[in-house]
């Protein structure tokens, strides 16, 4: 049978400086139409680069597409002129491009309608009147609401989500036969990543189109795509249907990455399993397996063999790969790996039966609340108040993880640094170690301030450039005085540095010389340096690829068995807060709406906005996920500068009733430890 | 919009505010006594008790500042102390070349300057590229007085295409006029445009490489349709903000140059009376040239509401 669209060992370099950088590498694939079909794979590994190099879309020079044919309708786009008649035809007419960058991919200088109007206009060759009739057909599509005003409105004036609605509504316009939705969701959150999934799901099955869905997400995969490609290092490593994937991976890479992520329905004790090392610098590729560095599968035969190519392991299933993975026992193959590469669980230690908590709580924060004044004109008069934390409460005890979770903007981050007084609080109290450090004066604060430590998503964010990661790791040890003189000073730099998994002998090296995963660590070292009892982790591992990711949470489980320590965990990934926590904290515009122990409430989740936030996070596991309900939650979080009426969930709450207009539901226990704002439960 | 406009202007009253401050200041930063200075060694004690009483100066100081400032709000700049004559009439008298002149140079080096820049950005890295940045940087070295004699040497004197020097306004003879001030514009506005042409480069070159560029283009719209619709708009708002910055540059230049050119402008107005000592003049020019300035800044940055959404609909 023919395919739509026919990709034949496709290969594109990047020349900079005199390097070779093979960022796609031979890839070949194909799409029907009306399929779902998935690219994975972590960043860098070439999945941007492919899709961009079949419609010629790269900037050239640096890049250059070396080699292979992309055949759509028996034409081959490689062979058509970059800015020619036919390629554009093709470009944005009949296969369409959806970045994933939803803030930056609008031109803020013109309308919305003008961008989508431009499109149809073009494509379909019809006149403004109806090329403005058709983009708000489509706006209302994609659930715009009123979409008659908001036509000639500026991309400015929406949100992240509603831009990619925006996004979808253009390329979808021009009825395009293939759709590439790269990364669309990645910058996201959970409930607005649903959101726009089932939409374009939705859409592309209605109009027969074929979608192609880039993401590292193996979970957005499992729910949505219906054959996969794995790519590392800039080639295809697997491929086969998802289900067929899932139940029979084949490479060692798919099988890493599946075993890295945590997911919803782990059994709590599972240990995540690193995939050990780093991705491979594309740049001089040698002729070998590209995962043999970080393969535990690997024999003499990959050693001296060149770079395997994809063989069919059963029918329409293929991997690129020597080893028939089926037959060897893995599992003992992995745990051997994982406890030679564990840097910290060396001094193993005997399994206690959890240590009993202690009596006293290290924090306890009491109605905090956090309002920050609107202004308005150059008078600045006070014309409103943004209430970014509205009377939260809770606590935590020495050697506990709180897990805090909710949509971006809903006030995790304004906790964290309340509670680090880097805000100073409106109301309310901090209690930490038994003393009120809400008020406290700067200077009787600061000897209590090297108790409590921060991890930022990005620790080099903040710092200068060209520091060192040796003076990252030491500030705090001389800001607060720990160290006597520049020999202990050097010894302790030392011992942090080993106790996050990093070779001392790196730390003259500045930032952008770390990998992120290496950055992080040092992070988590300058935190630790000043030996506190209470960190605070906000979003400390988003930013980080899953294989890397993975490394990152077993670093920061051991260390804290080691060295009893309480973290308060923020991050949007409720799979990893699950994974990671004691108990969890549920916020909602500045307030939380639900806390339990994990079990309880991940299992039986009783408040609407957290089943919501659960129901919205895809499995890693096309099986389940096939069984699974999909509800997803309506609307957009509202701003706090116009908190609805009572229950602040009413708007989108599927359960809502009347009362919940005018009664504001404050949190109630409604079984030992389980708290829940809602007034309908 | 209507409060970022209030805002512009509430701030351009603030740095008038100041801008007065300093020229009225001015009288009392000549070391010693300013009447002195002004009247000679020779002067009688009468003298100098008039020019005293005329000047002010026996009030203290704030009055004298209140009163002067309340004289520039109602158009009263005081007297010539050299000419005799009031101060306004003398500067409105030499206003237009000093105007006309400003103002044709400011529209060559917007009109020529970015162009060019885009032009070189699209063509990056070609022969169009080197040739506009190489002369872009060249030109903005070149000091303006020798440009200047250059200028009249090659083209007055030896060409004989443009008149030598003088000024001729557009009422007489509208031809003519263009003639006379074609030249010292494209002198003083040509470092403007220089800068316009590099700030507008490297602002495209910023622009082209953003996710909206590559969006439009993976919609298959021509290259040429890209840059003018999406990127142009895009690129103009840090050039406009230049363009701004470099009006007082541009009233700096016209002292040099309509000395070069022997135009009778604001600019020698206020080196002349530099010379002459006759502060009264030179801080009637300066609180003049102080509000030409400022009102055109004002003008620029009402601009870029029409330039950026962004900002129109704060
Ligand atoms: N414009 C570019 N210039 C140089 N290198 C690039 C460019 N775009 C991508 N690359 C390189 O190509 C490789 C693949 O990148 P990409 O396709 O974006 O990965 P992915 O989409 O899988 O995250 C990376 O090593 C990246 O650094
Ligand atoms: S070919 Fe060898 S090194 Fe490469 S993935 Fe297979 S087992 Fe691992
Ligand atoms: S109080 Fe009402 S609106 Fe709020 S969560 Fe409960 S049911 Fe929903
Ligand atoms: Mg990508």
């Amino acid at each position: 049978m023919e395919h739509l669209l026919d990709v034949k060992n496709l290969s594109t370099e990047f020349n900079i400086d005199g390097t070779h950088l093979k960022a796609v590498d031979d890839v070949s694939y194909h799409i029907d139409k009306g399929e779902i079909v998935s690219f994975v794979g972590e960043s860098g590994c070439g999945k941007s680069v492919t899709h961009m190099s079949g419609l010629q879309l790269i900037p050239t020079p640096p890049g250059k597409i070396t080699g292979g044919e992309v055949i759509y309708k028996g034409i081959d786009l490689l062979k058509l002129k970059p800015d020619g008649e036919e390629i554009r035809k093709i470009r944005g007419g009949e296969i369409g491009f959806i970045f994933q960058e939803p803030m930056t991919s609008l031109n803020p200088v013109l309308t919305i309608g003008e961008q989508i109007m431009e499109s149809i206009i073009l494509h379909l060759k019809v006149g403004r009147a109806e090329a403005r009739r058709r983009t708000i057909d489509m706006l209302k599509k994609v659930g715009i609401p009123d979409a008659e005003s908001r036509i000639d409105d500026y991309p400015h004036q929406f949100s992240g989500g509603m831009r990619q609605r925006l996004m979808i509504a253009m390329v979808l316009s021009v009825n395009p036969k293939i759709v590439i939705a790269d990364e669309v969701t990645t910058a996201l959150d959970v409930t607005t990543q649903a959101q726009i999934l089932e939409l374009l799901r939705d859409i592309v099955k209605s109009m027969d189109t074929s979608l192609i869905l880039v993401t590292h997400n193996l979970g957005v995969v499992a729910r949505y795509a219906e054959r996969i490609y794995v790519m590392y290092a800039g080639t295809v490593v697997e491929t086969g249907t998802t289900k067929e994937i899932f139940n029979n991976p084949r490479h060692p890479y798919t099988i890493g990455l599946m075993n890295a992520v945590p997911r919803l329905d782990d059994p709590k004790d599972k240990k995540l399993v690193p995939v050990e090392g780093l991705p491979p610098n594309l740049a001089n590729k040698k002729d070998q397996c590209p995962f043999l560095p970080r393969c535990v599968f690997r024999t003499e035969e990959c050693h001296s063999s060149p770079a395997p190519s994809l063989n069919e392991v059963r029918e329409g299933h293929a991997a690129a790969c020597y080893v028939d993975v089926s037959k060897v026992q893995n599992n003992n193959i992995v745990e051997d790996e994982v406890a030679s590469s564990m840097i910290v669980g060396e001094q193993e230690k005997p399994i206690i039966n959890e240590p009993a908590l202690p009596e006293e709580n290290l924090l306890e924060v009491n109605h905090l609340k956090m309002y920050f004044p609107v202004t308005k004109s150059i008078f600045k008069r006070k014309v409103g108040e943004v209430k970014a934390v509205d009377d939260v409460s809770f606590y935590l005890k020495q050697g506990e993880t709180l897990g805090l979770v909710g949509e971006s903007g809903c006030g995790k981050s304004t906790v964290a640094r309340a509670i680090l007084r880097l805000y100073n609080p409106s109301e309310g109290e901090i209690n930490f170690q038994g003393q009120d450090i809400s008020k406290m004066r700067k200077k009787v604060l600061r000897p209590l301030r090297r108790n409590i430590s921060m991890i930022f998503q990005d620790p080099f964010s903040s710092l200068d450039p060209r520091q060192t990661a040796e003076s990252v790791v030491g500030e705090p040890l001389i800001v607060h005085n720990l160290v006597n003189n520049r020999n202990e000073y050097t010894q302790r730099v030392d011992e942090l540095f080993r106790m996050v998994g990093l070779d001392p002998a790196l730390k003259n090296r500045v930032p952008h010389e770390f990998s992120g995963g290496q950055r992080q660590r040092i992070g988590i070292a300058r935190a630790l340096a000043s030996e506190p009892s209470l960190i605070v982790c906000d979003e400390a591992i988003s930013a980080l690829d899953v294989s890397i990711q993975a490394q990152i949470i077993n670093l920061l489980e051991s260390l804290k068995e080691q060295l009893n320590l309480s973290y308060l965990f923020i991050a949007h990934d409720l799979s990893v807060v699950r994974h990671i926590s004691d108990r969890v904290a549920v916020m909602y515009l500045g307030r939380i709406v639900e806390t339990a122990d994990w079990e309880t409430l991940y299992d039986n989740p009783k408040h609407p906005y957290t089943k919501a936030l659960l129901g919205a996070v895809p499995i890693p596991d096309p099986f389940i996920e096939e069984e699974r309900e999909h509800v997803v939650l309506k609307g957009e979080v509202p701003s706090p500068l116009n908190r609805p009426t009572g229950c602040s969930f009413h708007n989108r709450c599927p359960i809502a009733t009347p009362e919940c207009k005018t009664i504001d539901p404050s949190l109630s226990e409604i079984e030992d430890g389980h708290e829940v704002a809602c007034i309908n439960i | 919009m209507t409060q970022f406009i209030i805002q512009r202007i509430y701030q351009t009253v603030i740095v008038l505010f100041i801008l007065s401050l300093f020229c009225f200041l001015l009288i009392h930063m000549i070391p010693g006594n300013p009447v002195l200075t002004i009247l000679g060694d020779e002067a009688t004690p009468e003298e100098i008790r008039m020019l005293t009483e005329e000047l002010g100066l026996d009030r203290p100081l704030p009055m004298q500042y209140l009163s002067w400032l309340g004289g520039v709000v109602q158009g009263d700049l005081g007297t010539s102390i050299i000419y005799r004559e009031d101060v306004k009439d003398l500067i409105l008298k030499r206003l237009p070349p000093t105007v006309h002149i400003g103002i044709t140079s400011f529209i060559i080096s917007i009109v020529a300057g970015v162009p060019l820049g885009v032009i070189a950005a699209v063509k990056r890295g070609g022969w169009i590229d080197g040739f506009i940045t190489t002369s872009s940087n060249f030109s903005m070295a070149i000091p303006n007085f020798w440009l200047g004699i250059l200028g009249i040497y090659l083209f007055a004197l030896n060409l004989g295409w443009l008149p030598v020097q003088g000024y001729v306004s557009p009422t007489e003879d509208f031809w003519a006029s263009q003639r006379y001030v074609i030249m010292p514009s494209l002198v003083l506005g040509l470092s403007t445009m220089a800068i316009l042409a590099r700030q507008a480069r490297s602002s495209m070159l910023e622009v082209i490489r953003q996710d909206y560029i590559r969006t439009a283009i993976s919609k298959g719209i021509k290259t040429r349709v890209v840059i003018r619709k999406h990127a142009l708009k895009n690129a103009i708002i840090p050039v406009v903000t230049i363009a701004g910055l470099m009006l007082p540059n541009i009233v700096g230049g016209s002292v040099i140059i309509e000395q070069v050119f022997n135009v009778n402008g604001i600019g020698r107005l206020v080196l002349q009376s530099v010379f002459n000592q006759d502060i009264v003049v030179v801080q009637g020019c300066l609180i003049v040239l102080a509000i030409a300035v400022a009102a055109a800044n004002l003008l620029v940055d009402l601009s870029y509401g029409y330039f950026d959404p962004r900002i129109r609909y704060k």
